[in-house]
């Protein structure tokens, strides 16, 4: 059975002041396995953000729904026992690793109340160890644990906010641009931190990113959204090699690279813009 | 200031050398101020009360610093004295005004929807409404004295506070690392509270030492209406009341000291209070 | 073809930072050249000194030129013109680069009006011409507009429009399409591209991403600690990086797999 069953999700944001409403999700829908990846792929304004939160319940979608395990995790949770129980199922990490912390608190203090919260069973001498384990599956020195977030680097934080969600023990972890902000050999050391995870630990990953190159090193399957539409999803190796959806292909023959020419990206892109109808 | 497009805002804290006497100055009188407030018995050269029918509205001298009001009652010994009145009072008011504001402020921006709409309706209302009018009808209703004043004024002053409480929230909330809390299952009443609120407090302490002045100032003018503190106290506002009389008869000392005192202390929260809410907000 | 930047052994400290230590590079005219890093490796700080734009109690030493005026040792009235008149400098963010509360039109103009002493009406000719010349649809309600009515790629021809109203002979592009999606990333390129080659630029193109530094710029300087630890042609910096450093930097950056060439194909004849 799948961990993580999207079924036709949908979120239409009311215009505002007189301008039209916004699809930002039409009948979404995927699997992914335990240890599995998907990748959602958009430009910005494609909804796939909109798509992530739904998934985690901060926003609620108007169709569809969020299974994990069986259980629908897209509505609100009543009740203590409930919203703790809804935690350990799903968890996210965000992009901006420079609010995505609470800055008054230590990363000992952060990953401590995490423990305190979801594993009051254990000791104060376990939840000790256990903090140590926690920095040590994400690669952070543990000379860093008294330090605060503004005394961290980006690459530091984001560790952070990862071995925040990994101390929940969630069967799912939601990534949204999480590695967008970083430098780029920053970004290629999380991005292999996320590999080693999700087969050290079995956890689904849902990845979300503008970046077909980045989204393509951590996920097994892609889905590509446009204006809140699933437009393609496919197997990543396939998706990338024989993308099917002129507008799949437009993003890929986007990204820099040999042969690659800004005045051919954005012909192509006047031209599907004019197929989608757009003036 | 404008916003230059092709030249960059670069050394705006390396060029911008800002002035740092006023804000010493400021902090040094407060210091005084809360000096003369604990020690008022220690420090004031007369008691407060202490009359002299000889000595009758008399200008500055050796004996009495500051000169003798109406009563002959040393000037300056009632200002020392006075501190204490006028400084709890002020911070009595900000004490019940911050506990409602806040807990409006946070309620309206966590909930959001239609107890934001409410909520924030009401404040506007409030809001909108002459503070000392507000009080003055509280006073009508109940009864005068300071307790009342203070309350009534709390109840004027908690609208204010609550704007901006729910402003500042709301930009905070915006920051993912509340969601981060929401999805560990941290229930709402325990993330405004022990979360979220610790985070507001730098921006809020700014605030309301600024907010501090203005209320010791709004006391001071209930008092001198008369609908506040009652004689014999020393209360600031009041003395400038007390000291009245003697305006009409050239005598200006009695009423003019009192005034400045407040005017001065007024000024140096105000300067120490927008200080620390640079600081504090620099440091974010 | 004329050297419109010169730096020549710039350092740059504040008290108790070495930023630059010993940088030089030259661009010029009609050329784009690429200063590729990651954070905290002195590229943008190279580009504003460039305008001598540093904080006072930085220490400045070296040679920077800017068509022949030494930028280190000239007056502030000789700098004023250097960035009045010949170099322009393009954002990351151009979100932060236009006060949100004014219209564009007064913005964008006020360079134009202050420095330049045109008057509103033809300061407002001369940006509708570079609106329209910038791909910008409706020049004249966009005046009208705020920041916040239009998106990323707008604003940001907005400010190139408004950079080169100037008529600059070198531009200071300082991750000038990084928060651009792709397809617009590529979009604004393409206009700077021409843009350029029409008014024989110089570029000085500021980016952490290699592959874009390298399919795009004639040359690449790549930067690490305050120095430069590589220089090469844009179109052969993969096959002979001329630093163990610049390898690590291409191979971090996750690359795509070649696409099937018959499906690419299909795309190009929509």
């Amino acid at each position: 059975m799948s961990v993580l069953a999207v079924d036709k999700l949908g979120k239409t944001f009311p215009g505002r002041r007189g301008q039209q409403p916004v699809v930002a999700a039409r009948d979404i829908s995927f699997l992914v396995e335990a240890g599995g990846s998907l990748g959602v792929v958009g430009e910005s304004g494609s909804g796939k953000t909109t798509v992530a939160r739904m998934l985690v319940g901060l926003t609620s979608p108007d169709q569809g729904k969020v299974m994990v395990e069986g259980r629908e995790t897209s509505k609100p949770e009543r009740g203590r026992a409930a919203r703790l129980r809804r935690a350990r199922e799903i968890q996210m990490v965000f992009q901006d690793p420079y609010t995505s912390l609470d800055r008054r608190l230590s990363v000992e203090s952060c990953l401590r109340d995490v423990l305190n919260r979801h594993r009051p069973e254990l000791a104060k001498a376990q939840a000790a160890a256990e903090i140590g384990n926690l920095l040590d599956q994400v690669g952070l020195a543990s000379k860093l644990t008294a330090s605060r977030p503004h005394e961290l680097s980006g690459g530091q934080r984001q560790r952070v906010a990862i071995a925040r969600a990994l101390a929940v023990r969630p069967r799912v972890l939601v990534l949204d641009e999480a590695v967008s902000a970083l430098d780029v050999s920053v970004q290629a050391k999380i991005l292999t931190l996320l590999n080693e995870l999700r087969a050290a630990l079995g956890i689904a990953l849902v990845f979300v990113s503008h970046d077909l190159a980045v989204v393509g090193e951590v996920t097994d399957r892609i889905l590509v959204m446009y204006r809140g539409d699933d437009v393609e999803q496919n197997a990543t190796a396939e998706l990338l090699r024989r993308p099917r959806h002129p507008y799949t292909q437009m993003l890929l023959s986007s990204a820099p690279g040999p042969g690659w020419q800004p005045e051919r990206v954005a012909e192509l892109r006047a031209a599907f813009a004019l197929t989608e109808g757009r003036s | 200031m404008t916003v230059d497009l092709t030249a960059p805002v670069v050394t705006a804290t390396s060029t911008r050398r800002r002035q740092e006497w006023p804000f010493y100055l400021s902090a040094a009188v407060i210091v005084l101020a809360v000096i003369a407030a604990v020690l008022a018995p220690l420090v004031a050269p007369y008691s407060p009360s202490q009359t002299d029918f000889a000595a009758l509205w008399q200008p500055p001298s050796a004996t009495h610093w500051l000169g003798t009001d109406q009563l002959g009652r040393d000037i300056l010994s009632r200002v020392i004295h006075g501190a204490r009145p006028s400084l709890l009072g002020a911070i009595a008011l900000l004490a019940v005004a911050t506990v409602l504001g806040v807990l409006i402020g946070i309620t309206a921006a966590w909930k959001g929807g239609w107890v934001d709409t409410a909520l924030s309706r009401i404040t506007d209302v409030m809001f909108a409404f002459p503070g000392l009018l507000f009080v003055v009808l509280v006073i009508a209703v109940f009864d005068r004295g300071q307790v009342t004043s203070v309350l009534g004024m709390a109840l004027a002053y908690a609208p204010a506070i609550a704007k901006f409480t729910r402003s500042i929230a709301l930009e905070e909330m915006a920051r993912p690392y509340v969601d981060a809390y929401r999805l560990q299952g941290v229930g709402g009443a325990v993330l405004c509270g022990k979360y979220l609120l610790p985070n507001l407090l730098p921006t809020l302490v700014g605030y309301l030492v600024v907010l501090f002045g203005e209320g010791l100032m709004s006391l001071a003018s209930l008092n001198f209406l008369g609908f506040g503190s009652q004689p014999p106290s020393s209360e600031w506002g009041l003395m400038v009341q007390e000291g009245r009389t003697g305006v009409i008869q050239g005598i200006v000392g009695p009423a003019l000291i009192p005034g400045l005192t407040i005017a001065i202390v007024v000024v140096a929260t105000n300067v120490v209070g927008v200080r620390l809410s640079d600081k504090l907000a620099v440091r974010k | 073809m004329s050297v419109l930047l010169e730096i020549e052994d710039l350092t740059l400290r504040v008290p108790a930072v070495e930023i630059l230590r010993g940088i030089s590079l030259q661009v010029a005219t009609g050329e784009t050249v690429g200063l590729v890093g990651e954070s905290g490796s002195g590229k943008s700080s190279t580009a504003r000194a460039a305008l001598r734009l540093f904080p006072d109690e930085a220490q400045a030493g070296g040679r920077i030129s800017v068509g022949g005026v030494d930028v280190l040792s000239a007056g502030d009235a000789a700098v004023q013109r250097i960035r009045a008149h010949d170099a322009a400098m393009i954002f990351q963010a151009p979100r932060t680069a236009l006060n949100p509360v004014r219209r564009i039109g007064d913005s964008a103009t006020e360079r134009l009006v202050q420095v330049h002493g045109l008057d509103r009406k033809a300061a407002r000719a001369k940006l509708l011409t570079l609106f329209e010349h910038v791909g910008l649809r409706d020049p004249e309600s966009l005046l009208r507009k705020y920041p916040h009515q239009l998106s990323g790629g707008m604003l940001q021809r907005v400010v190139i429009a408004a950079a080169l109203s100037i008529d600059p002979k070198l531009l200071l592009a300082d991750e000038a399409t990084s928060a651009l999606d792709v397809t617009t990333q590529a979009e604004v390129l393409a206009l700077l591209k021409r843009l350029r080659g029409e008014r024989d630029l110089g570029v000085l193109f500021i980016t952490h991403d290699l592959h874009l530094a390298a399919a795009y710029c004639d040359r690449v300087y790549v930067m690490r600690e305050g120095l430069i630890v590589d220089h090469q042609p844009g179109a052969t910096i993969f096959e002979n990086p001329g630093n163990e450093y610049t390898r690590q930097l291409a191979d971090a950056v996750p690359t795509l797999p070649a696409q099937d060439s018959t499906e690419t194909g299909k795309v190009g004849s929509r």
